[in-house]
């Protein structure tokens, strides 16, 4: 019973720091909302029992590529006439598009019967992946990081200043 | 209701998911885009471990998360690239600016 | 063929080869050619004096001789051309080649060192060749066309010297009057041609006496047709372009303006007598004594001499034309033949004298003249002897015979005394102002010196024809009293009306013979010839009788007559003793009036201007007559002419340029329409397209969200309908 309180706090941290992402005028705001949405999702891993994946998404998400979306917002600021203000096109239309995806999202998970299992007790599961990756996810492991390479390849190249030819 | 079920997961991944479409419909600023774009991700790998979990009870789903997060960094890098660039080309980074396809 | 048709054509067409010849080699030749023109006149007169000669033997007015050619025929539409010689053409033929060679005789000395003398000759030669051809026409058609060639003759040769605009304007106005009194003539012939169907002269004395044209029509046809006489003829009121005519060289005005061609209405009156009906006589005769005594009038103050023989010349015409209208044919010819002789003599007279005088014509510089020029006076002295009516000169016949008929009418239409009253004051006042002419040039003191002193008899061209026709005015007439009357071995009077058709007011004076009209003369062979002759002819030579002239003779023969004996017969007589003296009354009055005012000065000529200012001023202004002309006649034409012309120029064009003005209107509303709609149809397709293709390319905002979304909402349609359609 606590335990889906404290669910129902994470998920309205969640619902509320997305929110703040869509609804802030200011980029930065933004950025904190999404920060704070990214750990609330962490908080779903961990009560989901994927406690490698919650620290993946920790490192990764809010390490790496949230670092980087700073990075860009701090980068391409400066020029901007409004500084670090964003306002809303076309907000009613987008509001009603992603009400109806909701709308339609929330009928068909409420309609149907889901074949749910009876919940195990959550157990560490760093070592299963470590298995994995080396044995059944063998190609995906290592096209995953072929696909980093060649994308930090990419992103250097587009990033590049234009200066000879 | 206090019995967490898969069916809260999942709505709580379609709320984020609609959030996440709604700012990249009505945000201005690229980077913003870029935000919503990780929130529906994120929604659709919560989904993933949700079912991981609640049906089918190995870490199939959680696998697949890993790699949408591997691919989700990939994406961000190029995509913040390419934001870079659409900023030294037109000087901006308001996506309604950038519309040198029009009629 | 006939030998007196070959000399007719003969005597017809030399006249046209002198006017050729003349005309174009004229001046190349040695004296310009003048000797063509004589000589062919010559020539002429030899050949008309042979035919005279076979008339005289004949000694039958009702003899003719026709010669008929078809010269086309369309349909039942036939035009003939011929020849007709009786009694009555020879006379006319020896008048006009007389007068005519004559004058080209005087005219050699005349109009000797003129710029176109040859083409004077030519012309001269032209007119006689159309002269003859009236003379000579046995068809109304033809006498129609060869009288307008006189009238182009006369315009030709009254505007001979066309440098003075005086002599331009003449010409004018002589041709135009004639062409009024042309259309009327014209009409006249249709008149009887639509109810005859021919032109020939017989046949429609045929048609007339079978009654095919009849009443009124008749009437007005006959009065039509004595328009062209009233025209040609100088009749009153289209006598005004005669004394214009005097611009014309004063042989000219002697040959054509005297005896010839304004004779050709009386000609043309007396041939065509049948087809006159009571009506139409009756409203000739008054006609022609209204001229005789009217222009007799005026010629009492005219000081130009030529221009004083002008209206003496009308006058006469009158009396003409007046003697055929009381149904004396035989009068109206004889005083014709007698006028062309003295008339002519009168104006070559005057020619010599304009001539001696350097061309000064006005009779107050002449004066005392009969001891320069004797042969001048003395034969002018006779023709004026004669024109006055003294006996035993030509003159006196002639009018005496006019005279009678007048009286005779009078006397048995007591209504109709005028013709006969007119005439004997126009005798009368004729007398008066001819001898005013002879007393002013020739006798008493000269009014100009200078030119008195200069002057000197002309030459034997001027003088030989002055001398022929001086004599002629003398024993042309013949003379009756001791019975050498001739002229009825040539002409008649005609019989009594054929019965019943005509209403005739009163019967016709009957005289010898009866003209006879007999069956048609007309064939369809070429060169057929048919003599016309009475019955029981007779031949004889000596059968002119003495005695008075109304003799009958039992000749009548055809339907003609009735006839002769009895109570007419004493009406004639009776009337000519009366009418003899009378004129012999009125003529001496005259004279002896005016040698009392114009010689021995016992009458005051200026008193009497004096006296009478308002009639002196009314006479010299020739009654207003040309006033009248200018101010009403040309006026009222030219403003209908105007009204036609603006009627053509509003009326006419309006609807023409209406019909402009709405087509433009018409295609302008066409335009409109083309434009506005049509054209807006098309472009209003074509906004329609693009406003569509703009909407449906404002979906190209190339704005990535916009796509997006768009993405976003086909994919939750796609949802929707399947669900829909996967659930129903």
């Amino acid at each position: 019973m606590i335990g889906g309180l404290i669910w129902m706090l994470f998920a309205a941290a969640a619902v509320a720091s997305s929110l703040l992402v869509a609804l802030s005028k200011n980029i930065l705001h933004c950025a904190f909302g999404l920060l704070a949405a990214l750990v609330s999702v962490c908080a779903m891993y961990i009560f989901l029992g994927a406690d490698f994946l919650a620290m993946t998404q920790v490192v990764v998400y809010v390490g790496g590529i949230l670092v980087l979306i700073l990075f860009g917002v701090m980068m391409t600021h400066r020029l901007h006439a409004h500084g670090l203000r964003d306002e809303l096109v076309q907000p009613v239309a987008a509001a009603v598009a992603a009400a109806v995806v909701f709308g339609l999202s929330f009928m068909v998970i409420r309609s149907q019967i889901w074949p749910t299992v009876e919940l195990q007790e959550a157990v560490p599961t760093t070592r299963e992946f470590g298995k994995a990756f080396l044995s059944s996810h063998l190609f995906p492991f290592e096209f995953a990081s072929l696909l980093l390479l060649v994308a930090m390849m990419g992103a250097a190249l587009l990033s590049r200043e234009k200066k000879e030819d | 209701m206090l019995a967490i079920s898969l069916q809260h997961y999942l709505v709580l991944a379609a709320a984020m998911l609609a959030l996440g479409l709604f700012i990249v419909l009505s945000r201005r600023n690229a980077i913003v885009i870029l935000m919503g774009v990780e929130l529906i991700l994120n929604a659709a790998a919560l989904n993933f471990v949700a079912f991981s979990r609640y049906v089918a009870n190995d870490m199939s789903g959680q696998l697949v998360t890993v790699f949408i997060i591997v691919i989700a960094a990939a994406e961000a890098a190029v995509a913040l690239a390419i934001v870079l660039s659409v900023f030294r080309n037109f000087q901006t980074v308001h996506v309604n600016q950038v519309d040198r396809l029009r009629r | 063929m006939d030998p007196i048709i070959q000399s007719a054509l003969i005597i017809l067409f030399l006249p046209l080869a002198s006017y050729v010849l003349t005309f174009f080699f004229g001046e190349k030749l040695p004296r310009r050619g003048d000797f063509i023109g004589v000589t062919a006149l010559g020539v002429c007169l030899f050949l008309s004096l042979r035919i005279f000669a076979h008339f005289w033997g004949i000694n039958d007015p009702s003899h003719q001789i026709e010669a008929n050619w078809n010269w086309f025929t369309i349909g039942t539409f036939k035009v003939d051309v011929g020849v007709l010689v009786d009694g009555m053409t020879a006379v006319m033929l020896v008048v006009v080649t007389l007068v005519s060679f004559l004058v080209h005789v005087f005219s050699v000395g005349y109009m000797a060192g003129d710029r176109r003398y040859a083409r004077y000759f030519a012309f001269l030669g032209w007119f006689t060749f159309a002269m003859l051809g009236i003379v000579l026409s046995n068809s109304v058609f033809f006498l129609y066309i060869f009288w307008e060639l006189v009238g182009v003759a006369s315009y030709l040769l009254i505007g001979f010297f066309f440098h003075k605009h005086s002599a331009a304007d003449a010409n004018k106005k002589a041709f135009l009057t004639n062409r009024v009194g042309d259309f009327g003539f014209w009409i006249g012939i249709l008149l009887f041609f639509t109810a005859i169907g021919s032109f020939n002269y017989n046949e429609m004395f045929d048609g007339v006496a079978t009654g095919q044209i009849t009443g009124t029509t008749l009437s007005w046809a006959g009065i039509l047709l004595f328009f062209g006489c009233i025209g040609k003829s100088a009749q009153v009121p289209l006598h005004v372009w005669l004394p214009d005519a005097m611009e014309g060289p004063t042989p000219v005005s002697a040959l054509i303006h005297a005896a010839t061609m304004v004779a050709a209405g009386v000609y043309m009156t007396a041939r065509l007598f049948p087809l006159f009906d009571a009506n139409a006589l009756l409203f000739i005769a008054y006609v022609g004594g209204v001229t005789a005594i009217f222009a007799a009038t005026i010629a009492i103050v005219q000081t130009d001499i030529k221009k004083g023989l002008a209206y003496s010349t009308i006058s006469q015409l009158g009396y003409m034309v007046m003697a055929v209208g009381v149904g004396g044919v035989m009068a109206g010819m004889f005083h014709l033949t007698t006028h062309a002789m003295f008339k002519a003599c009168l104006f070559l007279g005057s020619g010599s004298v304009i001539h001696a005088m350097h061309h000064h014509q006005e009779m107050s510089d002449y004066g005392g003249l009969r001891h320069k020029m004797p042969i001048t006076f003395l034969t002018f002295l006779m023709a004026t002897i004669a024109i006055s009516g003294v006996p035993p000169f030509a003159g006196f016949w002639s009018k005496d015979a006019v005279l009678a008929a007048a009286l005779a009418f009078g006397m048995e239409h007591p209504a109709h005394y005028w013709p006969f009253i007119m005439a004997l004051l126009a005798a009368s006042i004729t007398a008066f102002y001819m001898f005013r002419i002879v007393i002013l040039t020739f006798m008493g003191k000269p009014k100009n010196q200078e030119l008195y002193d200069h002057c000197h008899e002309n030459g034997f061209a001027i003088v030989m024809p002055l001398v022929v026709l001086g004599t002629l005015a003398g024993v042309a007439g013949g003379n009756d009293w001791l019975g050498l009357s001739w002229f009825e071995r040539f002409v008649a009077d005609p019989g009594a009306q054929q019965a019943g058709h005509v209403q005739v007011i009163g019967s016709m004076p009957s005289e010898s013979f009866a003209f006879v009209a007999g069956a048609s003369a007309a064939s369809d062979d070429p060169h057929a010839v048919e003599e016309r002759a009475s019955d029981d002819q007779n031949l004889d030579p000596a059968h002119a009788d003495g005695g008075a002239l109304s003799h009958e003779d039992p000749r009548a023969h055809g339907e003609a007559v009735e006839n002769a004996g009895g109570e007419p017969h004493d009406i004639h007589h009776i009337a000519h003793v009366r009418a003899m003296w009378l004129s012999i009354f009125a003529a001496g009055l005259g004279i002896l009036l005016s040698f009392m005012t114009y010689h021995w000065r016992k009458i005051s000529s200026r008193g009497a201007l004096a006296a009478l200012p308002g009639v002196h001023r009314v006479l010299s202004n020739k009654y207003y007559f040309d006033e009248f002309n200018r101010d009403v006649v040309v006026r009222a034409t030219l403003g209908f002419a105007k009204l036609n012309a603006l009627f053509d120029q509003y009326i006419i064009d309006g609807v023409v340029n209406g019909a402009g003005y709405a087509t433009v209107a018409l295609s302008w509303v066409a335009g409109m329409i083309d434009r506005y709609f049509v054209d807006g149809l098309v472009n209003a397709t074509g906004e329609l397209l693009r406003a569509v293709g703009g909407v449906f390319s404002g979906l190209q905002t190339g704005r990535m969200q916009s796509y997006f979304l768009g993405l976003v909402s086909g994919l939750v349609l796609l949802i929707l309908v399947y669900r829909v359609v996967w659930l129903a």
